[in-house]
């Protein structure tokens, strides 16, 4: 157990170090300067960004500039944000809630969806209503999110008008009470969360599929249908119990996958979550923030990785006693 | 269960439509916007959306008229001044304020607060980005609370316009213990009090602006109740929130929105017009940025590239109806605006001949070369903008009939004002934006404005003709005179050609038929705001006509 | 229990993947020269920008009067190619790797999988944000590097595996019992043997690499333009997904049927790969 905290600790320090080192040297060796002027900017700006270049210590050679961000980091600092003029710490404490609200229940009800076809599939493999959805959840895992996200916003919210096509609030809405806010908020996330329960629901289905057809044919399942189980029962008393591991695996190793793809649909909906906040600065060359959110992002990943990892390890008994 | 599930998720969809209709019946109007602003002080922003936001929180003195006038008064209109008058030898002008302006903390506008203002705008610490005033304003003086007088150094043609368009009024109660080195990142830079017809309420950074309309405004409350600002990370979502209904109106959409507007019955577009002219920049200069660049730095070469260019048909294909050929470095909305000018021809045979006789002869793969020198260039494009990026497509085409090799050098946009900047091109195809006055032709083309590490000029073109006529229509106090002098300016940017001018946009905004929106001034159309109306409730499904 | 997507697919249903696959290399590598237009000329401003679908442009045409199905045809190519040469990185990678830690003692090995464990567990479009938007101009061979650097993980694992299991053969022990110095034994003894599991591990990776492609192009990050791309269209396509539908249906299809049949083709050779014969 300590093992495998300590090796994973260890992975989530290394991963932010790597990610780092490697978006700090990325951002400064790029052409672009985060104050630089340009065509449509008045030129009597120069001077002011040129200011804000000393402010932020940008005048610096690199050398002193990557220790400081370092030791900074290591500190728990992440620096200002040029683009927010503002903590990238605040920064991030306002933009990475708004990808969890997406997130979250989009995972929750994803899974949960992915589990329930999966199942149903794996009880009556091979006949036709499971060859039918195999290949509709084939064909979805195969549709990169960003594209489910574009035709869902074509379809429902442009052609038909029924959901908001962006952002997370009405903007007309007066800035209320946080309860009276829900309905509001739940509305706009409606399209983008349901992007990502199909990508994770048909991601899901298909190994639980798998795992459910194996469960099915074991011996144990056979004996309780000989001693006169119903379906349902062996299903929820055996099969998925067994196949529990097999989800808590696939999401450990969807994880990564799902926080880009979640990055992507934020942007399509515009939604003002982190992967919105992270093209900006990527766009706006606004090293803190951009850092300061992929590092937060892998951390969070490889953290989210290594619990799906232990709950697959515990709701294994075989692997638990055995090795 | 299934049934169940489609219940709940009716009474969710009920629920959400209820708080809507709740929330759209009123007053609001939501400005889908592609960036956000930085700095709530007037002039001491560095974000452009700043500027919008601290031009409808504070008021100025005297607004520019529809004219769109930059020498002397003429058809200047009163804001915070009720009116203006000259000294006998016209090197002082005093503006006395209106009694009846407030700020939104209701204490009167005094004159305190344009020295105040005056004095931040005018120290170099406070990192103000008005204009030198140094050169131009000897001092101010207060003879009484509603009496402003500035004392000039020297007669200019735009003295009036330099003051009326940047010393803004500041609330002096709130700055004075303001050190004004401070002043960006004060409290205050980031919830103003201001002037104007509309008062700030809230600001989550880089997602939602909110203000309000200003209820005691002196000049007559605008009818609208609250203006939003949506701010979009990325300009085709923006559009896409007014088509979809979450927002009420965009300022500018690209030609493909425009194309895709027509599929939304409630949504018009306005026509605009505005103060951008896009080109092809030549770089006339080698890399060590003094010897002439070894294709570029022949006229005769520039002339040919450009006669080369079905321009009318580049600026069709790319932008359909909504934008028209440039003559030269200006845009017809300018009063200097010369449209009787002669431009260069499209002729591809002359452009053929004369690229043969200068040495640069067609080899059997169709391309030119001379002395071993292939005539090849890369022409650099941002990303950013699609209808230039296919314009740049458009261009290689046209220069391969005259056997003329260009490769496209797209880079993303901080990347293309770094190599701007760095004269690392060899032609670079992007836009000016300008303002009613002529001056920027001295920043943007004269030879003065050429300096390593700057992108106005770029290209280095240096010619004494035009520095000169430029110079003299920018000194002219007579709009003849001026007009006179910078027409020889024109047509010699014209004839040797340090850019080939191709479009002027005319891309309309979007709104929402709800708005009722009077003309937009082109330098700046949010002062329009101001007048706008609402009729009917918001969202997609607002197509009907008001009853 | 075993972690695995599916089922054995249809034979019915490899047959039409390999048939779709072929077919999309046939374009990707001939698609210049079958293409009915050019690619990059556009067509009359005035009667051809942006026409549904029709006998003359089977696919439509785009803002500037390109004809959509040559564009596509040319960013086949591009698209495939990018997608190819990034595989080929994560191949070479993820066999040196996994190689060399199936190879060495238990203690390299365990800090070289940590490595790869942690490598695995970062959000790669982010990195890959992060990374191709500042490098300023993105060409085709830019962005391979970039997926093949930040890809290779998940193949050293598969590697490694294989690597352990064929190293433990009576074969690989009588090899090093003779005196073959170990990066021999490795060079001709026990990579020809991962090849199987490479193969399939590669076309799974496949279904990865093709999106992430046109994802970053469509986001304006990746191959930069002049370039047509399957993401490069889709690009075009984003302002107008009403007006012009042709431009967001056709790119998506393309992308979604290579990886819908790189999926099933996959799968079935991992099943292959695996020796089950279920």
């Amino acid at each position: 157990m300590l093992r495998f905290l300590g090796a994973r600790a260890f992975q989530a320090v290394l991963v932010a170090f790597v990610v780092t080192s490697v978006a700090f040297l990325a951002i400064h060796l790029a052409p672009g300067d985060p104050f630089s002027i340009g065509p449509g900017d008045p030129p009597e700006l120069a001077e002011a960004r040129e200011a804000m270049r000393r402010t932020y210590g940008l005048d610096r050679p690199l050398w002193i500039q990557y220790p400081a961000m370092v030791g900074n980091l290591a500190r728990g600092n992440f620096g200002v944000s040029y683009s927010h003029a503002r903590p990238v710490s605040s920064v991030m404490a306002s933009v990475i809630p708004r990808t969890l609200l997406l997130m979250g229940p989009a995972l929750l009800i994803g899974v949960l969806l992915g589990v329930a076809i999966g199942t149903w599939q794996g009880v009556r493999v091979g006949r036709f209503s499971d060859r039918a959805t195999s290949a509709l959840t084939l064909a979805l895992v195969s549709l990169p999110e960003f594209l489910l996200a574009l035709m869902l916003g074509t379809v429902f919210a442009l052609r038909l008008g029924w959901f908001p096509a962006t952002g997370m609030r009405d903007a007309r809405a007066v800035a209320g009470s946080w309860l009276g806010s829900i309905p509001d908020v739940a509305w706009h996330a409606a399209l983008p969360c349901a992007t990502l329960v199909i990508a994770i629901a048909a991601a899901v289905a298909r190994y639980q599929r798998a795992a459910a057809a194996e469960a099915m044919a074991e011996d144990f399942v056979r004996a309780a249908r000989a001693r006169g189980a119903s379906t349902r029962d062996i299903v929820f008393r055996h099969v998925l119990r067994r196949t529990t591991p097999v989800v808590l695996t696939v999401i450990g190793l969807l994880l990564p996958l799902l926080v880009g793809g979640a990055a992507l649909v934020e942007v399509v909906f515009n939604w003002p979550g982190a992967g919105s906040a992270l093209l900006g600065a990527v766009n706006g060359r606004d090293y803190p923030l951009v850092i300061g959110l992929v590092l937060i992002g892998s951390v969070a990943v490889s953290a989210g990785s290594a619990l799906a990892d232990f709950g697959a390890l515990m709701a294994n008994p075989a692997q638990r006693t055995g090795s | 269960m299934m049934a169940g599930a489609r219940r709940l998720w009716l009474v969710a969809c009920i629920a959400a439509l209820a708080c809507r209709a709740e929330t759209g019946a009123d007053r609001t109007v939501v400005i889908a916007s592609g960036g956000d602003g930085d700095v709530l002080v007037p002039r001491l922003w560095t974000e452009t959306q700043a500027r919008l936001y601290t031009d409808l929180i504070f008021d100025k003195l005297a607004e520019i008229g529809a004219a769109q006038n930059t020498v002397g008064d003429a058809g200047y209109l009163p804001r915070l001044a009720q009116s203006w008058e000259w000294s006998h030898d016209s090197t002082a002008v005093t503006f006395h304020l209106d009694p009846r302006a407030r700020w939104h903390d209701g204490v009167p506008v005094r004159a305190a607060d344009v020295r105040i203002a005056w004095e931040i705008y005018n120290d170099p610490a406070s990192g103000a980005n008005a204009v030198d005033f140094t050169a131009l304003i000897d001092s101010l003086t207060t003879p009484d609370s509603l009496t402003a007088t500035f004392w000039y150094r020297a007669r200019r043609p735009e003295m009036f316009h330099a003051i009326a368009y940047n010393v803004v009024p500041l609330p002096e109660h709130l700055l004075r213990g303001i050190p004004h080195d401070s002043l960006r990142q004060s409290a205050f830079a980031q919830h103003p009090v201001g002037d104007g017809p509309f008062r700030f309420v809230s600001w989550d950074k880089k997602v939602r602006f909110e203000l309000a309309a200003n209820d005691a405004y002196f000049l007559g409350r605008p009818r609208i109740d609250r203006l939003v600002f949506s701010i979009f990370a990325d300009g085709s979502a923006a559009a896409r929130a007014v088509f979809a209904g979450d927002a009420d109106f965009i300022e500018v959409v690209t030609v493909d929105d425009a194309a895709e507007a027509v599929r939304h019955p409630e949504v018009r577009l306005v026509p605009a017009r505005r103060y951008e002219y896009g080109f092809l920049e030549f770089n006339l200069r080698g890399a060590d940025g003094r010897s002439p660049h070894p294709i570029l730095g022949s006229r005769g070469v520039r002339r040919a590239l450009t006669m080369a260019v079905n321009r009318a048909q580049v600026v069709r294909t790319v932008y359909d109806t909504l934008a028209l050929v440039a003559f030269g470095p200006f845009t017809r909305a300018q009063w200097a605006a010369d449209t009787a000018i002669t431009p260069l021809p499209y002729d591809t045979a002359a452009a053929g001949g004369a690229l043969d006789s200068l040495g640069w002869r067609r080899n059997a793969a169709g391309g030119r070369a001379r002395n071993g020198r292939r005539l090849s260039l890369s022409v650099l494009v941002s990303t950013s903008s699609r209808p230039r990026v296919r314009m740049a497509e458009l261009l290689q085409q046209a220069m391969r009939e005259v056997g003329v090799e260009v490769k496209i050098d797209a880079v993303d946009p901080l990347a293309f004002r770094s190599r701007l900047a760095a004269h690392q091109f060899d032609a670079a195809l992007f836009a000016w934006n300008t303002t009613p006055s002529p001056t920027g032709l001295r920043q943007s083309w004269t030879a003065a404005s050429f300096k390593p590490g700057s992108p106005f000029n770029a290209g280095g073109y240096a010619s004494p003709a035009f520095d000169l006529q430029v110079d003299s229509g920018l000194a002219a106090f007579d709009i003849a005179s001026a007009r006179a002098h910078l027409k020889r300016a024109f047509q010699a940017a014209i004839d040797d050609p340090p850019a080939i001018w191709l479009y002027e946009p005319r891309l309309p905004a979007a709104a929402n038929r709800r708005l009722v929106i009077g003309t937009m001034p082109p330098d700046a159309w949010w002062q329009s705001i101001r007048d706008w109306n609402v009729i009917g409730p918001a969202g997609k499904r607002a197509a009907e006509p008001p009853r | 229990m075993t972690l695995r997507p599916r089922l054995r697919p249809g034979r019915f249903a490899a047959r039409g993947a390999t048939a779709t696959l072929i077919a999309i290399a046939i374009v990707a590598i001939a698609g210049r020269w079958i293409a009915p237009y050019d690619a990059a000329l556009p067509g009359d401003a005035a009667t051809e920008r942006l026409l549904p679908p029709s006998a003359h442009h089977l696919l439509g045409t785009d803002a500037i009067a390109r004809d959509v199905l040559s564009r596509l045809m040319a960013g086949t190519s591009v698209s495939i190619g990018t997608a190819v040469l990034a595989l080929g990185i994560v191949v070479a990678l993820g066999m040196a790797w996994g190689g060399v830690a199936g190879m060495a003692g238990a203690r390299t090995d365990r800090w070289m999988m940590r490595i790869v464990d942690a490598l695995l567990a970062t959000p790669r479009l982010l990195v890959l944000l992060a990374l191709v938007a500042f490098t300023g101009r993105v060409s085709p061979v830019t962005l391979a590097v970039l997926i093949g650097l930040t890809s290779w993980p998940p193949m050293s694992r598969i590697v490694r595996a294989r690597v352990r299991e064929i190293a433990a053969t009576d074969y690989v022990a009588a090899a090093r019992a003779v005196g073959a110095p170990p990066a021999r034994i490795l060079v001709h003894h026990v990579l020809p043997g991962t090849v199987p599991a490479v193969l399939a591990a590669a076309v799974m990776a496949l279904a990865a690499i093709v999106p992430l492609e046109a994802a970053l192009t469509f986001l304006g990050v990746g191959i930069a333009p002049p370039t047509p791309s399957w993401g490069a269209v889709l690009h075009d396509a984003r302002d107008r997904t009403l007006d012009a539908w042709w431009l967001l249906a056709f790119p998506s299809l393309a992308i979604a049927a290579t990886v819908l049949s790189v999926n099933v083709l996959g799968e079935r050779l991992q099943h292959r790969a695996s020796g089950d014969t279920q």
